[in-house]
C-alpha cells in the first residue's frame, strides 16, 4: 500500500507539472494549450538527443533542452495562436490549430526516432534508497521537490508580483492591458516560453518511467489537462493538487479494477468533475453579466 | 443542395441552376461507378461514403449547433461492436443490427451529451476526447464480449439468403448515405436546424427566442450520434472484422478535418471534405509517411486560412448562390394582433423586486404594474439597472428576493425561453443577432414557438411540414417588407448596418407573436429618420394590442410614444406617471441634472 501511494505521488506530480505549465498559458491567453504533451515529449526526446547521444551532463541536458523547447513553445504561439487574434474566446479555431501542431511534433518526432520507446538515464542514478522501511528511487523524490519547487515559483509569480498581475490583466483584456503600458504580447511569449521550459523539465523526470519515445505523452498529456481543470484552471495551486489526486487516484483505482481500466476511470473522473464543477476545486464563480 | 430552403423556387439564377447540375452529374457518376471502376477503388469509394454518414451526423452537432466533439470515433466503436457483437453471438442479422447500433450508438450520444448543459469550448472539447479514451480501453479490456484486442469476426451481409456481393455493399452504403443526407437537409431547413444554428451564434439569443438550449443540443448530439452508430455498424460488416484500434482518437481529429475542410455548417462541405479526405491519399501512396503529419498541416492552415472552408470560399465568390424568392403573397399587415381577452388590467407585475451583483443591489425594492396594451417606458441614467430589469423579466437573471407575474403566471424560476413562449418577446441593448445566419433565417428564429410538428415529421417533409414552413417564411418576410428591410433577406445578420441590425431584432421578436414586447434601446444608433420610422413601428405595435415595455434615452421620443413613464435611479423608482408629470417632476431633475448645492460650493 504504501508502494502505491509513493507512485501515485510521483505520477500525480508529473500530472501536476504538465497541468501547471498548461495553467501558465491559461492565466495570460485563455486558452489550453492541445499541444502540450507533445512539447513534454520533444522535451524527452532531445534530452536523448543530450544526454545520451552527446552525452552532457543530466543538468545541463535539462537547461539546454528546456531553452530548445522554450523556443517551440514559442513557435508554436505564432502559428497555431497568434493568427486567431486577440480574441481567442470567440473561436475554437486554436483548438483545432494546436492539436494540428501536435500531430506535426509527434509524427515528424516518429520520423526522426523511430516509435520505439528508448531508456532514459533517471536523476540520482538507480539505486534504490530505503525511506520509513519503503524502498524508493532517487529519482522519484526528486520529482516531487521539483514540481513542488515549480508549483511555489509559479504560486508566487501569478500571485505575488507585478509580472503577475500583467499576466492575468492580458487574458483579461488585452488592449486595456495596452494602455496601461503593458506589451501584451511579452507577456504571452514570456508565459510561452515559461511552459515551453517546464514541459521539457517534465520530460526528463517522465522518460525514465516511461521511457523516451514519441507516443509517451499520449494519455499523461491528457491526464495533465485532467490536473488542471479538476483543480480549477488559472490557478497555480489547484493544478498542483489536482495533478496529485489524479495520480493517487490512479494508483488507487490498481486495488480495485485492472491495470487496463485505470485511465477509463481516470477519464471517468475528469468527465464527472468537468461537468459537475467546470471551475475546479479551487476556483469560485461569479454570476455572468449579459 | 446548396441553395437553402426556398418554397418558391419556380425561378432559379444562373449560379442555383450551376449548382443543381452538379449535383445531378454527381449522383449520376455514384450510380455509375461500380460499371467502371475497379472493385479496389470501389472498396475505397464505400469506405468514403461510410465516413460521410458519420461525419453529416458530426456536423449537425459541431458545424451547425457549434458544439465541438473529438468523441465521434467513440460513437462510432459502439456502433460497430453493438452490430458486430450481436451478429457474431446472437446470429442477428445486419437489418436488425443496423437499428439497434444507432439506438446504441444515441443512448451514448446522449450521456456524452449531457455535459453540453454546462460547459461548452474547450471543456467539452476535453470531455469529448475523454469519452473517445473510455470507449477505447473498454473495447479493449473486455475481453469476453469485444474479444479484445484480438477483434471480432464479423459474418456477412446478406440479402434475400444470398451473400451480398462488393457492388451490393457499394450501393448499400450509397443508399444509406443518400437517405442520411436527405434526412439530414430535411432537419437543417426546418425550425430544428434553425434552432441548432442559432445555438451556435448565440445561445442567449436562442433561448430568449423561446429555444430550449437542453433539448436541442441533446437532439443534436443524439441525432449525430445515431448516425455515428449506422457508420459503425456498417464498417464492422464491410471489413468482416474490427478491433479496437480502428477507433481511436485520431480517427476523430481526422472526422473533425473533414468537416472543417469541406465547410462546416453546410450540407455540401462534409460530402466534399469527406470524399476529398479519404480519395486523395489513394494517390499519393508515395506521401504515406507523411500522411498524420499532412493532416496535421492542412488542420492548422485550414482553421487559419480558410476557417469556412471550400463551401465557404465558394459561397464567398458566388453570393448569389443563397437568393430566397418572395413569397406568393406579402401581408401588409404582418404585426401578429394579441387576441387575448383582457383587455384592460396589469399584463405585468413586479413586486418588491432585489438584485444583487455581489454587494452592489443593482434592483432595490422595486414594483411596478405595466397596464396591459399600453406603452409604458422605463427611463433613468446610466446604470440605474434598466437593462437588468428586462433581464429579470425574461429570466435570463433571476431576482434574490420578490415576486414577478406575467398575465397573471408567476414567473419567478424559469427560464429565458419558457417565458419567451409564454409571450414576452424582447430586443437587446447590445444587438444579438444570429450573425451567420441569414436576414430571413434571423426573423424565423423568431417564429420558432409557432412550429407544432415533431422531429418525424420534419425528417419525411410531410405536407404539413411544408405548409408550416410556408407561414413562417411569409410571415418573416412580410415583417421584414414592413421594416423596409426585405431588400437584405439573403444577406447574412452581420453584414446589416447598425439601424437595420435594430430593425431586425424588432422584427424577429414581432415573429414570436408576443403579448409583451420587451425593447431594450432600440432607437440607440438610429438616425433622424430611422427614429421617424421607429415610432411610426412602436404605434403600429401598440394598435395590434401588443403591450410594449420601452427602454430608452432619446426622452423627446419616449414622450411621445408612451402612455406611462417610469423612472429609475441607483435600482430604485424615483417617479412614475404620465409623461408630462414625469417630466417636471423634482426627483427625476434632480437625478438627470444633479441639484443647485453643487453652485453653493
Amino acid at each position: 500500500m504504501p508502494e502505491l501511494l509513493i507512485s501515485g505521488l510521483v505520477m500525480g506530480s508529473i500530472y501536476a507539472l504538465l497541468a501547471l505549465a498548461i495553467n501558465i498559458i491559461y492565466s495570460t491567453t485563455g486558452i489550453i494549450n492541445f499541444a502540450h504533451g507533445e512539447l513534454v515529449m520533444l522535451g524527452g526526446m532531445f534530452g536523448l538527443v543530450l544526454v545520451v547521444n552527446i552525452g552532457l551532463p543530466l543538468v545541463v541536458g535539462i537547461v539546454v533542452a528546456g531553452g530548445i523547447v522554450a523556443v517551440f513553445a514559442i513557435l508554436l504561439y505564432y502559428s497555431t495562436i497568434k493568427p486567431f487574434g486577440d480574441n481567442l474566446g470567440g473561436s475554437l479555431g486554436w483548438l483545432m490549430a494546436t492539436l494540428g501542431a501536435g500531430i506535426i511534433f509527434r509524427n515528424v518526432a516518429m520520423l526522426i526516432w523511430g516509435s520505439h520507446p528508448r531508456p532514459f538515464p533517471p536523476l540520482g542514478g538507480s539505486e534504490l534508497i530505503n525511506i520509513f522501511g519503503v524502498n524508493i528511487l532517487q529519482h522519484e523524490i526528486w520529482v516531487l521537490v521539483i514540481t513542488l519547487l515549480i508549483a511555489i515559483f509559479f504560486n508566487v509569480v501569478l500571485d505575488k508580483t507585478i509580472l503577475g498581475s500583467a499576466i492575468k490583466a492580458t487574458a483579461s483584456n488585452r488592449n486595456t492591458t495596452r494602455l496601461m503600458g503593458i506589451s501584451a504580447e511579452k507577456m504571452v511569449l514570456a508565459c510561452f516560453g515559461m511552459s515551453g521550459a517546464v514541459a521539457a523539465v517534465a520530460g526528463f523526470l517522465i522518460s525514465p518511467i516511461t521511457f523516451a519515445g514519441p507516443e509517451m505523452t499520449v494519455s499523461i498529456g491528457l491526464k495533465g489537462f485532467g490536473a488542471a481543470i479538476i483543480g480549477g484552471l488559472g490557478s497555480s495551486r489547484g493544478a498542483f493538487v489536482g495533478g496529485l489526486i489524479l495520480g493517487i487516484l490512479e494508483a488507487l483505482s490498481m486495488t480495485v479494477v485492472t491495470p487496463g481500466y485505470k485511465d477509463a476511470i481516470v477519464f471517468l473522473v475528469m468527465i464527472l468533475t468537468i461537468t459537475i464543477k467546470p471551475e475546479g476545486i479551487f476556483n469560485v464563480t461569479y454570476e455572468k453579466k449579459v | 443542395m446548396k441553395r437553402k430552403f426556398n418554397p418558391h423556387s419556380r425561378s432559379l439564377n444562373t449560379e442555383q441552376k450551376t449548382l443543381w447540375l452538379i449535383a445531378g452529374i454527381a449522383v449520376l457518376a455514384f450510380l455509375l461507378a461500380p460499371a467502371v471502376v475497379e472493385s479496389y477503388f470501389l472498396r475505397i469509394v464505400s469506405l468514403a461514403l461510410m465516413y460521410l454518414i458519420l461525419t453529416t451526423g458530426l456536423n449537425i452537432i459541431a458545424g451547425y449547433t457549434g458544439q465541438v466533439s473529438l468523441g465521434q470515433a467513440g460513437l462510432y466503436g459502439i456502433g460497430a461492436y453493438t452490430g458486430a457483437i450481436l451478429a457474431a453471438k446472437l446470429g442477428m442479422p445486419f437489418w436488425l443490427c443496423l437499428p439497434a447500433a444507432m439506438a446504441v450508438s444515441g443512448l451514448f450520444g446522449l450521456v456524452l451529451g449531457a455535459p453540453t448543459l454546462k460547459v461548452s469550448g474547450h471543456y467539452l472539447a476535453l470531455i469529448t476526447i475523454g469519452f473517445g479514451v473510455i470507449v477505447e480501453k473498454i473495447l479493449v479490456e473486455w475481453q469476453s464480449l469485444t474479444g479484445g484486442p484480438m477483434g471480432l469476426a464479423v459474418p456477412a451481409v446478406t440479402f434475400f439468403g444470398h451473400t451480398l456481393s462488393e457492388q451490393g455493399f457499394y450501393y448499400l452504403s450509397l443508399g444509406l448515405c443518400i437517405l442520411t443526407l436527405w434526412i439530414t437537409n430535411n432537419i437543417i431547413h426546418s425550425y430544428f436546424g434553425r434552432a441548432f444554428s442559432a445555438i451556435r451564434d448565440n445561445e442567449l439569443a436562442a433561448s430568449c427566442m423561446g429555444i430550449n438550449l437542453t433539448r436541442y443540443k441533446l437532439l443534436a448530439f443524439v441525432l449525430s450520434a445515431v448516425f455515428a452508430g449506422a457508420a459503425g455498424c456498417l464498417y464492422a460488416f464491410y471489413s468482416a472484422f474490427i478491433s479496437p484500434d480502428s477507433f481511436s482518437f485520431s480517427l476523430s481529429i481526422f472526422f473533425l478535418l473533414t468537416i472543417i475542410v469541406g465547410g462546416a455548417g453546410t450540407i455540401v462541405g462534409p460530402i466534399i471534405g469527406t470524399l476529398l479526405l479519404v480519395i486523395l491519399p489513394e494517390y499519393l501512396h508515395f506521401l504515406d509517411k507523411h500522411r498524420l503529419t499532412i493532416y496535421g498541416a492542412l488542420l492548422i492552415v485550414s482553421v487559419i486560412g480558410m476557417p469556412q472552408g471550400i463551401v465557404g470560399a465558394i459561397r464567398k465568390k458566388f453570393p448569389r448562390i443563397i437568393n430566397f424568392m418572395p413569397p406568393a403573397e406579402v401581408s401588409h399587415h404582418p404585426i401578429p394582433r394579441n387576441t387575448d381577452n383582457y383587455s384592460t388590467g396589469n399584463i405585468l407585475e413586479m413586486q418588491n423586486v432585489t438584485k444583487r451583483f455581489g454587494g452592489l443591489k443593482a434592483i432595490d425594492n422595486f414594483s411596478m404594474t405595466i397596464k396591459s396594451k399600453t406603452v409604458h417606458s422605463l427611463i433613468g441614467p446610466n446604470g440605474a439597472g434598466k437593462s437588468t430589469l428586462i433581464n429579470i423579466i425574461n429570466g435570463v437573471y433571476h431576482p434574490d428576493e420578490g415576486k414577478v407575474t406575467f398575465r397573471q403566471k408567476d414567473l419567478i424560476g424559469h427560464k429565458p425561453d419558457r417565458i419567451a413562449l409564454a409571450g414576452a418577446g424582447r430586443t437587446f441593448q447590445n444587438v444579438q443577432l444570429f450573425r451567420n445566419l441569414t436576414v430571413l433565417e434571423n426573423v424565423m428564429v423568431g417564429g420558432h414557438g409557432k412550429h407544432k410538428i415533431n422531429i418525424f415529421t420534419t425528417i419525411l417533409r410531410s405536407k404539413k411540414a411544408r405548409e408550416e414552413e410556408q407561414r413562417s417564411y411569409q410571415q418573416a418576410w412580410s415583417l421584414l417588407k414592413f421594416m423596409g428591410i426585405d431588400d437584405k433577406v439573403s444577406e447574412y445578420a452581420a453584414s446589416l448596418s447598425a439601424g437595420q441590425q435594430r430593425l431586425l431584432e424588432i422584427a424577429r421578436a414581432l415573429a414570436m407573436e408576443p403579448k409583451l414586447l420587451l425593447l431594450d434601446e432600440p432607437a440607440a444608433g438610429l438616425n433622424d429618420t430611422e427614429i421617424k420610422q421607429l415610432m411610426k413601428i412602436i404605434k403600429d405595435i401598440k394598435e395590434n394590442g401588443i403591450t410594449v415595455f420601452l427602454i430608452e434615452h432619446h426622452i423627446d421620443f419616449v414622450m411621445d410614444v408612451s402612455d406611462t413613464v417610469t423612472v429609475l435611479n441607483f435600482g430604485s423608482k424615483i417617479a412614475e406617471g404620465k409623461p408630462n408629470e414625469v417630466q417636471s417632476n423634482p426627483d427625476v431633475i434632480k437625478a438627470y441634472l444633479g441639484t443647485e448645492e453643487a453652485d453653493v460650493c
